[in-house]
């Protein structure tokens, strides 16, 4: 299977470049569907799951979606599956999932559907740096080819029908993955949090609803799904976005005016940490990568390529790293392999 | 210590009981404490989930007792878990799903985006009907009468139309 190339490299959606990608890392929308005529997966048999994954399955072999592969999650370890949510090419949920369950994706693994996670069908687009636009526009695209092969539960009042409330209506959750160092230790972040709150959109950490923001990496998404076009929604979050990552590029030259040295030795104490340490966890080589990674955008770091910076944010995650090895590793070995890959990828240049 | 009942176990319940006056101290394990009656058997995740399942339901009335006839759900299930179980609950829970829903969607209870185009015409139709009829609303409320009567004029078209 070609899960095993995949832990070589980092994902497509962090060869970020262009204006904003300092700051915005990536931008991915989510459609939740479910077909009519089937119960939804909390009250489904062996039997319901299968046919319904059969329908979906179907579809996407003829809606002409391209280079698309279909893992059968049955099959797969669960280092495998941990292995496609570092990559965000699962959900955590679709990881748990006992029974018929599957993901397709291709090889640039910017699209992926995933059966039987909540809903029956997932779609997704996942776009380096703040490409939301045409992530929406590959999204419903998507969407539009399979719903020729599709009959989707919908209402004329509730619109798509979903498991749960909170994403019925348009089904669509549009999220930007964010890097804010700057106004974490500004100690700014909870007003922007407050800001966001109010207009509608909420806050979530690296791995989407329930999980913790860490390495200063968030991600903003609308909260409301229904009682809004599509199109609205996303421009919500097209308005926001710009305001935030200019507010964080403020708070990173206030940093460097106000407290040079404080800053400089954060981010090359991280180097120092980086390149020289013998044992590393994976949420302290995040804290790391992240003061890094704002040195380098502000040209406080030379020579380090950001695309291998960017890349290490995936491949030093524990199942990138076992298979990786080939092996399933304890904790405490992970963190000496951890540690030997990243002085691999960011050795100091000898002048 | 091992079980004073079956001599086998690792004794982890301990009592005292006072017996005609004396003192008497006891050691059993799990198994046999359960067997005596001395302890009850500790409730499974599943036993305490279905407890709080049955609490709302109960807590609801009848409202709660609603049930789906397409996949059995009763709406204290939903509510206990924010799960719904089919397409169906949609319909089957209606009226006491809308005042939810617009607390979850920031007030709205009203679909305005895509339809898909297997929905067919009526689905089509209904959601413009319903879409004026909001926007009439809106217009009343801020006052603006000339263009609300075009819109109620428009409304009463469509549902002359839909009459005939």
């Amino acid at each position: 299977m070609h899960l095993e190339k995949l832990a070589k490299v980092g994902g497509a959606w962090l060869r970020g470049s262009g204006p904003d990608s300092d700051i915005v890392i990536s931008a991915r929308v989510r459609l939740a569907r479910n077909l009519k005529g089937h119960r939804f997966l909390t009250r489904a048999d062996d039997e319901d799951r299968q046919a319904v994954a059969g329908k979906i399955r179907a579809a996407i072999g003829r809606a002409g979606l391209g280079d698309i592969a279909y893992v059968d999650l049955t099959d797969v370890s669960s280092l495998d599956r941990m292995l496609l949510v570092e990559r965000h090419l699962i959900s955590k949920e679709l990881a748990g999932c006992e029974g018929e369950c599957g993901v397709a994706f291709g090889p640039s693994e910017t699209h992926s559907l995933m059966i039987n996670e909540e809903d029956h069908l997932r779609i997704q687009v996942l776009k380096p740096g703040q490409a939301l636009t045409e992530a929406f526009e590959e999204a419903m695209d998507m969407d539009a080819n399979l719903e020729k092969h599709l009959e989707y539960a919908f209402s004329s009042q509730f619109g798509y029908l979903t498991v749960c409330p909170t994403n019925v209506g348009t089904g669509l959750r549009a999220s930007i993955m964010l890097h804010l160092p700057a106004l974490v230790f500004m100690k700014q972040i909870d007003k922007v949090f407050q800001a966001v709150s109010k207009i509608n959109l909420a806050v979530r950490g690296l791995y989407g609803e329930g999980t913790q923001a860490t390495g200063d990496f968030y991600q903003i998404s609308n909260q409301v799904t229904l009682g809004r076009t599509e199109e609205e929604l996303i421009e919500d979050l097209l308005r926001i976005v710009p305001k935030i990552a200019g507010y964080e590029r403020r708070s990173r030259e206030l940093w460097m005016k106000e407290d040079r040295v404080l800053l400089e030795d954060r981010v090359f104490r991280a180097l120092g940490m980086l390149q020289h340490a013998r044992k590393i966890a994976s949420e302290e080589t995040l804290d790391h990568l992240s003061a890094v990674r704002m040195g380098v955008n502000m040209g406080l770091v030379e020579g380090m390529d950001m695309q291998r910076l960017n890349e290490l944010l995936v491949l030093t995650l524990p199942a990138h790293l076992q298979k990786g090895e080939g092996e399933e590793l304890p904790a405490a070995d992970r963190d000496i392999v951890r540690a030997r890959l990243i002085r691999d990828r960011l050795k100091p240049s000898r002048g | 210590m091992l079980c004073d009942n079956c001599g086998k176990e690792v004794a982890t319940v301990h009592l005292t009981e006072i017996e005609k006056g004396e003192q008497k101290e006891r050691h059993y394990c799990e198994a046999c404490a359960q067997k005596k009656g001395v302890v009850g058997k500790a409730p499974s995740l599943q036993e305490i989930l279905g407890g709080m399942i049955q609490q709302q339901i109960k807590a609801l009335g009848e409202e709660g007792m609603a049930q789906c006839p397409f996949c059995g759900i009763r709406f204290g299930e939903f509510r206990a878990k924010g799960r719904m179980g089919c397409p169906n609950d949609y319909d089957v829970f209606h009226k006491n799903l809308v005042p939810l829903v617009e607390k979850i969607q920031g007030g709205a209870s009203q679909h305005r985006g895509r339809i898909p185009s297997r929905a067919g015409k009526e689905v089509a139709q209904e959601m413009r009907r319903r879409k004026l009829k909001s926007s009439l609303a809106e217009l009343v409320k801020s006052e603006d009468y000339e263009e609300a009567a075009r819109v109620r004029d428009e409304i009463r078209r469509m549902e002359e139309s839909d009459a005939s």
